[in-house]
């Protein structure tokens, strides 16, 4: 009994220590950070006189169409769609996961010059899945984004998930900004 | 060596215990002291505000300092407006009949507004589909200016620039300069005790009348832009203008809406301070109604560009300016005719 004991203990050490070789090997970076971002906008109004206000103008009623219009589009100009969508469009405070956007070799190269530290080695593929809510508050819109680098070999149809240390705001920022360029052209249309 | 006889207004304060105790003079001391003009004066909102778009009584900047207003300074004069916009929502409810029959429709209520001082930098002052009135800081700094650059396009402040400074480079700049040093003229002037003047002789007292004078009828220009806007904003909910958009292809519907809102403003205005006519001992009441330092001064202040954010043109301000001066005749003209003023000759004395 005593021998079997030792020899699980034995066991269970190794396996520890081969997790920690493992881990140096491929750091765990933990959940990845969430970019927010404030667009202001203003509700139509009746003035007292002119003012040259050029910024992003829409009705309460047009809160579902314009933020879901913004977001459908800087997803789908990735291009990357989503998993699943409501009808009616999407719901305010509600996180609505991507399917992957395999990162095109400019991006990567974008991506490696400014996070030299952190260089996407070249062979594999990349995917990027994103997270992506909104909230609608008094004078501005809050957009948040979250996103999970994930890799595959050329001849793989499997994703995984990417463990090496890695820039997490990189993509999340892009999409973010994508978002804030389609919003004023969907405030505009009906 | 000192004389009594040197001093005539000590000699009469020497002799006064004796003749008042004699029964032969009561002396009622009565009447604003120079001390109290000088207190009001300083209390008034066109001083605090200098205070706050211009600390230290610095030199005058363009734009002021509205972006570092601190939130608390902001606060305290959102509850301002709070307390005029929360007057005027009476004033409605009180006049619904009159406005209804002025205005020939059925006016909403406008309760359920509110007002914030917003930090767009833009020139805003709107109502929004949200019930809240929109003015921007910068809008706020101009209608403190136009009570200044009235003033001191008629009487001025009387205030000596200080010998060797330049003049600021634009109009309502030098009238603001000149508000600051008339400010600082009124700080360094003694105010007495209606008594301390006897005492003191000089002319102090006629000094802080002509100062208070001067800040009231520059606060009555002030509070009259502010009113008009607040009303003006108030018309557009009431005459139920928010569930209309404004469409480029009909901005005659834009600029019926805009007249009506001034119509409204000055029917509701000339309700709460009402045009007595040859009573009429102050000229500031016409001031308060507002549209008279708006169209002709606040307007080109505040930067009002005339284009809306739709695209359509405001009417111009000289037409909007006509329209207000009918409206206030045609609805003093109601007022009288429906009852809601009297005028009382006073008893003759028995």
């Amino acid at each position: 009994m005593k021998s079997a004991m030792g020899a699980t203990l034995n066991s269970i050490r190794r396996l520890l220590a081969l997790s920690l070789a493992l881990g140096g090997l491929f750091p765990c970076d933990g959940a990845s950070k969430t970019i927010k971002i404030d667009v202001k906008y203003r509700r139509p109004g009746s003035g007292i006189g002119g003012g040259s206000y050029t910024g992003l103008v829409f009705a309460p009623e047009d809160d579902r169409r314009v933020n879901t219009c913004a977001i459908v589009k800087a997803v789908g100009a990735l291009p990357a769609g989503f998993t699943a969508i409501p009808e009616n469009g999407l719901d305010p405070k509600t996180p609505y996961k991507t399917d992957y956007y395999r990162v095109e070799s400019t991006v990567l190269s974008d991506y490696n010059q400014r996070n030299p530290d952190l260089r996407l080695p070249p062979g594999p593929l990349y995917g990027v899945t994103y997270e992506i809510s909104y909230e609608v508050k008094k004078g501005f819109i809050l957009f948040q984004v979250r996103s999970k680098l994930h890799t595959s070999g050329r001849e793989s149809v499997q994703w995984h998930e990417y463990l090496r240390k890695n820039d997490d705001t990189f993509f999340s920022r892009k999409l973010v900004e994508a978002i804030e360029r389609q919003i004023g052209e969907c405030a505009k249309s009906r | 060596m000192f004389r009594l006889t040197n001093h005539p207004s000590l000699c009469l304060l020497a002799f006064l215990p004796v003749l008042s105790f004699g029964g032969c003079i009561s002396i009622k001391v009565q009447g604003t002291s120079g001390r109290q003009l000088k207190k009001a004066s300083l209390a008034s909102p066109l001083i605090r505000l200098s205070d706050d778009f211009y600390p230290g009584d610095k030199p005058v900047t363009t734009g002021g300092i509205v972006d570092s207003l601190p939130d608390a300074k902001v606060a305290a004069l959102q509850k301002d407006f709070g307390r005029v916009l929360a007057g005027l929502l009476r004033v409605h409810t009180a006049f619904k009949k009159f406005l209804d029959a002025e205005m020939g429709v059925t006016t909403g209520s406008p309760s359920g507004l509110s007002v914030e001082l917003a930090r767009e930098n833009q020139s805003t002052a709107e109502v929004r589909t949200d019930n809240t009135i929109y003015i921007d800081l910068g809008v706020l700094q101009a209608f403190f200016k136009t009570g200044i650059v009235d003033m001191s396009k008629k009487s001025g402040f009387k205030a000596a620039r200080a010998p060797g400074d330049a003049p600021p480079s634009s109009s309502d700049d030098a009238a603001v300069q000149e508000f600051l040093e008339f400010k600082r003229k009124l700080r360094k002037t003694k105010g007495h005790t209606v008594l301390g003047e006897l005492i003191s002789g000089g002319d102090a007292w006629f000094e802080h009348v002509d100062m208070n004078e001067a800040m009231n009828t520059a606060t009555s220009r002030y509070y009259g832009v502010v009113l008009f806007t607040l009303a003006h904003e108030m018309g557009h909910k009431s005459l139920n203008h928010l569930g209309e958009t404004c469409d480029p292809n009909n901005c005659k519907g834009f600029a019926d809406r805009e007249l009506a809102a001034d119509r409204y403003a000055t029917a509701l205005l000339s309700a709460a301070i009402p045009d007595l006519g040859m009573f009429n001992f102050n000229d500031n009441a016409d001031q308060l109604r507002g549209y008279e330092p708006f169209f002709q001064l606040g307007y080109k202040l505040a930067r009002f560009g005339g284009i809306s954010s739709c695209s359509c043109a405001y009417p111009a301000p000289e037409d909007r300016l006509k329209l207000a001066r009918a409206e206030k005749n045609a609805a003093t003209e109601r007022l009288f005719k429906d009852g809601y003023i009297k005028l009382q000759m006073m008893p003759a004395k028995k």
